[in-house]
């Protein structure tokens, strides 16, 4: 189950959640934070790299937040925090959040972004890392989905009802499944997709009438079936013996027929 | 329906109800609203008549003019019920147009035609903030900001990835609680639906304009879409332009609109 593996200890180190437009994964990141920031012995990081810094501080008060969007590229030449010296100052027990990844991406291109992330997964005292990336943001989707699924522990696949997750567990065990899930009032609740009961199928087949469910005439009578049965049609071969392929022509009343050979008087 | 109400002697006229914009229903607490396009189908409308209610509200508007020129905005106004020109030269509303500033740059290799587009981007989002920042200052309304269109920066050659840092910094204005940013977008290539969905996941609300699926007709011009963060369901109407307006109305609804 899905919660299950997110929720166990020793968390897994790194949660990659896929989402795209028509499946969202912002619930989910939130869900999320909020069961870290409740914690006391460990301090939650969030990066910020998409949105408003002001709106999503004040909506994690429990969470130290780091500002990568208001001044991302020194434009407005405010002092900004550069992405490594925040990652090699984190230095007591954490959890590090980064909001987009596809931002992290466009910021430092996939070789710095691979490389800070190993560096993040590389510390120790980081217990777990969660990024949301926006796949249809990317302009090469297959080849930086396959790196980040590589260096993640937990990545997850969001479609509109359905999560396919993969999660690597540490003693070398892969489990890949395909569950349900919803979000309700800030939870995240995942099931496995219950098979249909043969049973029930049946009995609600047998059920169902087609003749009670239309004002027209859908079934065959006996009558109907048997004239079905004896119809011949005309394009198949008929049992007929043939003879050699002699063409039979019936004269109507107005027909003509001469016995010469119209051909006669050329000089072939 | 204009209403005439008799209070203390004076006279007051209710203001015009404008159908389409009962139906946006933008209120002060959207901050972030983003207009797709998409198709044959021009999205010009939405942001005229939002212009007609931010200058109703007795707000004030900091233009980027991307698409269209001033005139169209004049004669489109003039139609709708406000006076563009003036507006400009009252300062409620100040323009920044780099259509023009392009134009004068043809043959120098100044502003638009540097070959570094991050400076370009760069450029472009100082000149806005310092216009805000002046808006903000003369007076204590809200302050729109509205770019038309943003996708044309990669027509002129602006990497994707500049611009997406360029509306992560239109964001970062919201800080003052009286601004409020709405972008418009049209969809026709693969790099304008990845700005398009950029803008989806950051927007309070996402109105989406969008030709009918089948073909023409002639008592619907198209089809709106309005998801706002927060509620599941899109509300969706048809929508059909006449002269002097936009009429919106509930699917297949068409036909209550025709001796109209």
């Amino acid at each position: 189950m899905l919660t299950t593996y997110l929720n166990t200890l020793p968390y897994t180190k790194f949660v990659l959640i896929e989402d795209s437009v028509t499946a969202k994964g912002g619930e989910i990141l939130e869900y999320l934070l909020k069961n870290h920031e409740n914690k006391q012995d460990y301090r939650t990081h969030l990066f910020v790299f998409e949105r408003n810094f002001n709106q999503i501080k004040n909506k994690h008060p429990g969470s130290e937040c780091h500002d990568f969007t208001s001044d991302l590229r020194n434009w407005m030449s405010l002092t900004t925090s550069d992405m490594e010296t925040v990652i090699s100052n984190l230095e007591e027990n954490c959890v590090v959040v980064i909001d987009s990844l596809v931002h992290v991406l466009y910021r430092y291109g996939l070789l710095g972004a691979y490389q800070t992330f190993t560096d993040i997964k590389n510390k120790k005292n980081v217990q777990q890392i969660i990024t949301v990336l926006h796949t249809d943001l990317l302009e090469d989707r297959d080849k930086v989905i396959q790196y980040f699924q590589h260096l993640s522990t937990l990545h997850m696949e969001l479609q509109p009802k359905r999560v396919l997750y993969t999660y690597k567990k540490s003693q070398r065990k892969i489990i890949k499944q395909l569950e349900e899930y919803y979000c309700d009032s800030g939870k995240f609740i995942t099931q496995p997709i219950k098979k249909p009961d043969k049973d029930v199928i049946r009995e609600t087949v047998e059920q169902i009438n087609p003749e009670n469910m239309s004002t027209f005439k859908i079934g065959l009578s006996e009558k109907d079936k048997e004239s079905r049965s004896n119809l011949v049609l005309p394009y198949l071969p008929k049992e007929t013996n043939s003879s050699d392929g002699k063409i039979h022509y019936a004269f109507d009343d107005i027909d003509d027929w001469d016995e010469e050979d119209p051909d006669d008087d050329l000089d072939i | 329906m204009r209403f005439s109400v008799r209070l203390d002697g004076v006279l007051h006229r209710m203001a015009t109800i404008n159908p389409l914009l009962v139906s946006l229903d933008i209120k002060s607490s959207d901050r972030v609203v983003s207009i797709k396009e998409n198709g044959n189908v021009d999205s010009n409308f939405v942001i005229t008549h939002l212009i007609k209610q931010i200058l109703g509200d007795g707000n004030r508007m900091c233009f980027v003019i991307l698409h269209n020129t001033l005139g169209h905005y004049q004669n489109v106004g003039k139609r709708l019920g406000y006076d563009f020109l003036k507006q400009i030269e009252e300062g409620r509303i100040r323009t920044i147009e780099p259509l023009k500033d392009i134009v004068e740059d043809i043959g120098n290799e100044t502003n638009y035609f540097v070959d570094d587009k991050e400076q370009v981007v760069k450029g472009l989002f100082k000149s806005i903030k310092s216009t805000m920042e002046e808006l903000v200052e003369a007076g204590s309304s809200r302050v729109y900001l509205v770019i038309d269109d943003i996708s044309h920066l990669l027509d002129l050659g602006i990497d994707l990835k500049y611009i997406i840092s360029f509306i992560n910094y239109c964001l970062s204005l919201i800080n003052d609680e009286r601004i409020s940013v709405v972008i418009n977008t049209h969809v026709c290539s693969k790099s304008d639906e990845i700005i398009c969905n950029n803008l989806n996941y950051v927007s309070d609300v996402v109105i989406e304009v969008m030709p009918l699926k089948t073909g023409v007709s002639r008592e619907v011009t198209g089809l709106l879409n309005i998801e706002k963060s927060g509620k599941e369901q899109v509300t969706q109407f048809h929508f059909k332009a006449y002269d002097k307006g936009i009429k919106t109305f509930h699917l297949g609804e068409s036909v209550y609109n025709l001796y109209k």
